[in-house]
């Protein structure tokens, strides 16, 4: 069983962090009365949104009806399970609260009718009603704050989380170095789910998808280089799984320089696209890696981290043929221009990430948006602070949002 | 170097109305004119009023996280994890090392019910 699931808090007081926030929730459903508002809590995945409502409607006896908000989006939906609900009070001679998750998740204006349905049935409530959300701004949350009242989660503290990894490695009698540790609540990025599957998946497995054991590393460059000479392919098959390199999946962690340097798939596309093979032979190897880019995503959203064992293997089957004697190469561009590209690529993403997020459009689509957004931006009144702040992105993008716009106008006027 | 505590009352230089209206518009501060102090409240966007702090003072500010357990600094400067936390982003109460000892998840969680009481919740 999954430590997160095996170690759910089931008490309010079990859980650690956002401490004012579980108070007031708390109160909110203690002195609830008919008519009183609606409570939405928001805040990232891991932080303890749903373990709260559970928790709480434990302790205070509740039945607790939960609906995912993406299940019942539309009028008809929502008014032919809604309303019977909340008519239904005491028939069961027990409370009932009803918990709607992700309800960032409805369209504003879409959804045919469904999210306007729910504004309406939040505004009369006779059973407490709590809805939670991911995200913290954007058209449904405005329109959402109007008829609940918003408890904001944040991410838990690296020390916090410390207190919380050492009470469960407790628990289950096993134990992780002081190194590990700290690499695992980094890779968690405060979140408790993350780190105890993390956390668990090292334990036992001795394997996590942030790293290895660093005792069993070999340096990515001799790994790869090795890979490419070795005459077995399951000695290639060992080197790689061997080596200090990781997947990771850009989309959902970003890149910094580190990271770059030891994603395996990536040093391999670098030294494949710099090889001096025959268009056919690189075809081949740039379909390895596509396929296995693919998978990575596919377990990147649907976090099944201990999956990424296996692509190695579907590497090295796939790649070993093709790939004799090419030799390692990081980079495909210079460095000087590769370290900026990569950094203005990733704080581009995290604009795109955000517009994406407040306009519930594919990341896709806000990117083909965001250089008329920028080219409005210019010519409005709006200034930068207040575009990044009403999007809430970080003040650290300014410069580099100035920068685009000053490009664009100039690409224009030409 | 400002230093904000979050959950403490704390005082700033004089910034000046446009500085202040920011403050309180973007970053959503709360100011008390009688104290002349202002508060950290959980709607206050932290990387926004620390990115106007630096603009307008041109210093350096740090925020410090309290400890849930004892209340003083949770002592951020020195915490093994400062490379990792990100405390404009974090929730608003952490644990100091002197807390951090045998027990400290017991403690922690009986504080928080002790913390319950206080507010008069009952469960």
């Amino acid at each position: 069983m999954m430590w997160s699931e095996k170690y759910r808090p089931k008490s309010v007081k079990q859980m650690i962090g956002n401490e004012e926030t579980r108070i007031t929730f708390l109160e909110w459903l203690v002195n609830w009365k008919d008519g009183s508002k609606p409570i939405l809590l928001a805040g990232p995945p891991g932080t303890g949104k749903t373990t709260l409502v559970k928790a709480v409607v434990n302790e205070l006896g509740y039945d607790m009806v939960e609906l995912n908000a993406s299940d019942v989006r539309t009028k008809e939906k929502l008014q032919s399970i809604i309303p019977s609900l909340l008519s239904n009070v005491g028939v069961l001679g027990k409370k009932t609260l009803l918990f709607l998750d992700e309800v960032d998740g409805m369209s504003a204006r879409g959804d045919r009718g469904g999210f306007a349905t729910l504004l309406t049935l939040l505004k009369k409530p006779t059973i407490p009603i709590v809805l939670a959300a991911n995200a913290e701004v954007g058209e449904q949350i405005k329109e959402l704050k109007r008829v609940a009242t918003m408890l904001k989660f944040k991410r838990l503290p690296p020390r916090l989380l410390a207190l919380y990894l050492d009470h469960i490695l407790k628990m289950e009698n096993a134990s992780v170095s002081i190194g590990d540790k700290i690499r695992l609540i980094g890779v968690s990025n405060g979140d408790v789910r993350t780190l105890l599957n993390e956390a668990q998946s090292l334990a036992t497995a001795g394997f996590s998808e942030g790293f290895q054991p660093t005792d069993f590393s070999v340096d990515i460059d001799k790994a790869i280089a090795t890979f490419f000479s070795i005459d077995k392919v399951e000695e290639a098959l060992d080197i790689l799984a061997r080596s200090e390199g990781f997947y990771n999946d850009p989309r959902f962690a970003g890149y910094d320089s580190e990271k770059r340097r030891t994603d395996k798939l990536a040093a391999l596309f670098s030294s494949i696209v710099t090889s001096n093979v025959d268009i056919e032979r690189m075809a081949d190897m740039l379909n390895a890696l596509a396929y296995a880019d693919v998978m990575i995503g596919k377990m990147g959203r649907t976090r099944q981290w201990r999956l990424l064992r296996y692509i190695d293997t579907i590497l090295t089957y796939k790649l070993f043929n093709a790939s004799r004697g090419l030799a390692y190469n990081q980079y495909d561009i210079p460095f000087v221009l590769m370290n900026r590209v990569f950094r203005e690529a990733r704080l581009i993403r995290e604009i795109i990430g955000a517009l994406a997020r407040n306009t519930h459009i594919s990341k896709r689509r806000a990117a083909n948006f965001l250089p008329y957004l920028l080219f409005i931006l210019s010519k409005s009144k709006f200034d930068v602070d207040e575009f990044l702040n009403a999007n809430n992105m970080s003040p650290e993008l300014k410069e580099l949002v100035e920068g685009e716009i000053a490009r664009l106008v100039k690409v224009v006027k030409k | 170097m400002i230093r904000i505590m979050l959950g403490n009352w704390f005082t700033l230089p004089r910034v000046g109305s446009d500085v202040f209206s920011k403050l309180m518009r973007q970053a959503r501060l709360r100011y008390d004119r009688e104290k002349r102090m202002f508060l950290v409240e959980p709607e206050t966007n932290i990387a926004t009023l620390t990115a106007i702090l630096r603009e307008a003072l041109k210093e350096e500010v740090v925020i410090e996280l309290p400890c849930f357990v004892c209340g003083k600094s949770a002592g951020c400067g020195d915490c093994e994890y400062l490379e990792i936390c990100d405390r404009t982003t974090v929730s608003n109460q952490c644990i100091c090392k002197d807390c951090f000892g045998m027990d400290a998840y017991e403690h922690y969680c009986d504080l928080f019910t002790k913390k319950l009481a206080a507010a008069k919740v009952k469960i």
